[in-house]
């Protein structure tokens, strides 16, 4: 049976679901090619064995089925690893993401520009600049519902207020304030892609906590799988194909996106053929599937004539600290109320932009602050490693009960720039294959020296505030610097003018074949200090309206 | 071998129950050897399971009781897990090791050993001070300490966490389970 469409959309995450419900809405009749599985509510539990610590969004590797493989630090040999899978399901990784929906900054956009370059980086400019991308930015919070506080990151040109107002924050957010304002830092309250009131037929949060790692099973958190993904299934032309793995795009004699050939559920392999092809399976499977779709007039991989496509690989550069606080002297300070509230929802982001630190790049990130997430495994066994699993017997059971009971442990993340370099990229393995004998995507990844200065900067800042705080903290340890963040991935296949330094245009259609779109993290040729998706999903809205228009001027044949 | 041990987990039992632990389980073989992990359907032999048992229990006390043999069990067998996490040779040497230590010093085995004894030879294990071919004693340590922390807060459904023990004893109030809580 012949099947055709005239859009496909591989991947239903951040990236694919608002192309998918803005062209459907539009008119276009779409499908979208998922391979994971479509969960329910009734599928997100709190279990946290299930959730975080097995297989419930990402697979594992075993032999004959490699997710993918790493080389770290310039390992010769590449390993299986699961790092490097973002999402496993409909809805992608916003189904188990914490939500921190900051925008990007001025500087972003530019940063070859305003540094002159960075010795070893290999940065370059966006086409495109904040202005181009605020009012879809707009439309994303509108769409998905974001909640915060408009007019108190004073780091942040907002046009309108936040679609709802923000969280209700636990009472140390007050000492954090505090505490940042004694240094000159301005904390502002974190927007969340949580519902803090009822929206678009969706209850308000809970104050579960369980948010990060977990499926909302209260639909309050704005994943697309609660939001975009219904309203496209509601225009009545979007069809949704989980279990159902894109495994090459082929071009028609013209050099256009024409057909995508999949595993269907069964692993029998199927044909759609559409008029436009989007690509959205995250930077490193998408980066995978071009290379895999090499053909004739394509022998190093689909669109890569320029040979970037997995090139400048870039994540968000992490590191965190933690300060432990005697529950009861915060109670007697803070009153017992809303004790047991999970949020912090405080940010600071003075150290975005640096210039002055001295260091080698000017270009700093984000700090969010938060309480240690609920989990109670990860909690025990991470009192465990700290002691570098010293701890053990009764000792470590005394130390877990007064986890629980008497701390309270206050955290700050870093969301910092992970510069593009030679350093870090995917490719195929020459070895591992996944468990349709296809070649898995290989992770290459060293950190640019700079990230790890700028790093350990920020953190040695960040724990000066937790300092700060009055009551004082018992104790504040930083927990990890100049690390990665796996989950939030770009820059495989950068967008530009010139397409001999881009693969994707300033549309992100791919420069040597028409109506192949990518519309994941692929297109940023710099990473930004802040979590990508809801800039993920804002390019992905304005590639969808600039799709639209090609078919309402029928450029699209 | 596996008969003496057999005899000496009854009469173990036998001294628990007499102390009050599951006084009404001790009369029942069957549901008792079900519940450390034994019989046909475990993914260990008897022994070693008794042995991984009792090592929990000293890493976190309470563990057994809990049910961290049949936790340990349940993933040792639960494919893909256990063919993607080559964990269950690693457990089962480490438990032999366990057992050859406490047999050498002792002269008996590991979980007949007193608490002192036990800690001792644990010890020794987490600062991996126990080399042989191709094992590490630190490491079986590690995943010892990992699994058994999964076992006593982990969703009882997998076999630990019995009477929801490892959530009373972190004091959370049920809605914090939820929904995993408001099925049980």
């Amino acid at each position: 049976m012949r099947d055709e469409t005239d859009v496909v959309v591989i991947g239903s995450g951040a990236g694919g679901a608002p192309v998918a419900y803005r062209l459907a809405q539009a008119g276009a009749r779409v499908t979208i090619l998922e391979r994971g599985p479509w969960y329910g509510l009734t599928d997100f539990t709190h279990d946290e064995v299930a959730m975080c610590r097995r297989d419930f969004f990402v697979p594992y590797p075993y032999r004959g089925h490699h997710p993918h493989t790493i080389r770290k630090n310039g390992e010769p040999h590449a390993r299986p690893t699961q790092e490097g899978w973002i999402s496993l399901c409909v809805g992608g990784g916003t189904v188990h993401m914490s939500g921190f929906t900051y925008r990007l900054h001025e500087q972003d956009f530019g940063l070859a520009d305003l540094t002159g370059g960075i010795k070893d980086a290999d940065l370059a400019d966006w086409p495109i600049d904040l202005e181009q991308l605020q009012p879809y930015y707009e439309m994303a919070e509108v769409l998905i519902g974001v909640s915060g506080q408009s007019g108190t990151n004073p780091y942040e040109a907002r046009r309108k207020p936040y679609p709802l107002p923000p969280l209700k924050p636990h009472p140390i957010a007050s000492l954090v304030d505090q505490a940042a304002g004694s240094l000159g830092f301005q904390a502002f309250p974190t927007p969340r892609a949580i519902l803090s009131q009822p929206y678009a037929g969706r209850p308000p949060c809970n104050y579960c906590g369980f948010c990060g790692e977990y499926g909302c099973e209260n639909a309050s958190k704005s994943s697309v799988l609660t939001s975009l993904i219904p309203m496209a299934e509601q225009t009545g032309r979007c069809r949704i194909l989980p279990r159902c793995m894109a495994v090459r795009i082929e071009t028609d004699d013209r050099q256009r996106a024409r057909k995508v050939v999949y595993l269907d559920p069964q692993q029998k392999l199927r044909s759609i053929s559409a008029r436009v092809v989007v690509l959205a399976a995250s930077a490193i499977e998408s980066a995978r599937l071009l290379l895999l779709s090499e053909n004739n007039h394509h022998p190093h991989g689909l669109a890569n004539g320029c040979g970037l496509v997995g090139k400048n690989l870039t994540f968000s550069t992490f590191g965190k600290a933690t300060a432990i606080f005697d529950r009861m002297e915060l109670i007697s300070k803070l009153g017992q109320g809303n004790m047991d509230l999970p949020f912090v929802l405080r940010s600071v982001q003075d150290d975005y932009w640096i210039p002055q630190s001295g260091l080698l790049s000017p270009k700093g990130g984000t700090y969010n602050f938060l309480l240690h997430h609920p989990n109670a495994i990860n909690a025990a066994v991470r009192l465990a490693m700290d002691s570098d699993w010293s701890l053990w017997g009764q000792a470590l059971k005394d130390r877990i009960q007064s986890y629980f009971h008497n701390e309270l442990w206050l955290e700050f993340e870093v969301f910092g720039e992970f510069l593009p370099w030679k350093g870090c990229y995917v490719d195929l393995d020459p070895k591992y294959r996944d468990a349709f004998g296809l070649p898995v995507a290989r992770i290459t990844i060293a950190h640019h020296p700079v990230d790890g200065e700028i790093n350990r900067y920020m953190v040695r800042r960040g724990m000066e505030i937790l300092s700060a705080v009055k009551p004082a903290p018992r104790k504040v340890t930083p927990w990890t610097w100049a690390n990665t963040t796996y989950h939030l991935q770009h820059g495989t296949m950068r967008f530009g003018d010139h397409p001999d330094y881009a693969v994707l245009n300033r549309f992100c259609e791919t420069h040597e074949v028409k109506n192949l779109y990518v519309t994941d993290g692929s297109f940023m040729p710099t990473s930004g200090g802040v979590p990508a998706t809801p800039t993920i999903i804002a390019n992905a809205l304005r590639v969808a309206d600039h799709i639209a228009d090609r078919f309402v001027k029928k450029e699209i044949d | 071998m596996i008969l003496r041990e057999k005899m000496s987990f009854t009469r173990r039992q036998m001294m628990l129950g007499l102390l009050g632990f599951g006084t009404s389980k001790i009369f029942s073989g069957c549901k008792m050897m079900k519940q450390i992990g034994y019989g046909p359907s475990s993914a260990f032999d008897p022994a070693r399971s008794m042995t991984l048992s009792a090592a929990a229990d000293r890493i976190l006390p309470g563990a057994a009781d809990a049910g961290a043999a049949d936790y340990i069990n349940f993933w040792m067998k639960q494919d893909p897990f256990a063919k993607a996490m080559d964990w269950k040779p690693l457990l089962n040497i480490g438990a032999i090791h366990l057992n050859r230590v406490a047999e050498r010093n002792h002269k008996k085995p590991f979980h007949l050993c007193r608490a002192d004894e036990q800690d001792a030879i644990l010890k020794r294990f987490q600062q991996g001070g126990i080399a042989a071919k191709g094992f590490r004693s630190e490491l079986f340590f590690q995943r010892l300490v990992m699994l058994t922390l999964e076992s006593f807060f982990s969703d009882p459904k997998y076999g630990g966490n019995r009477k929801l023990i490892g959530w009373h004893f972190i004091g959370k109030k049920p809605c914090w389970w939820a929904p995993t809580g408001e099925r049980l």
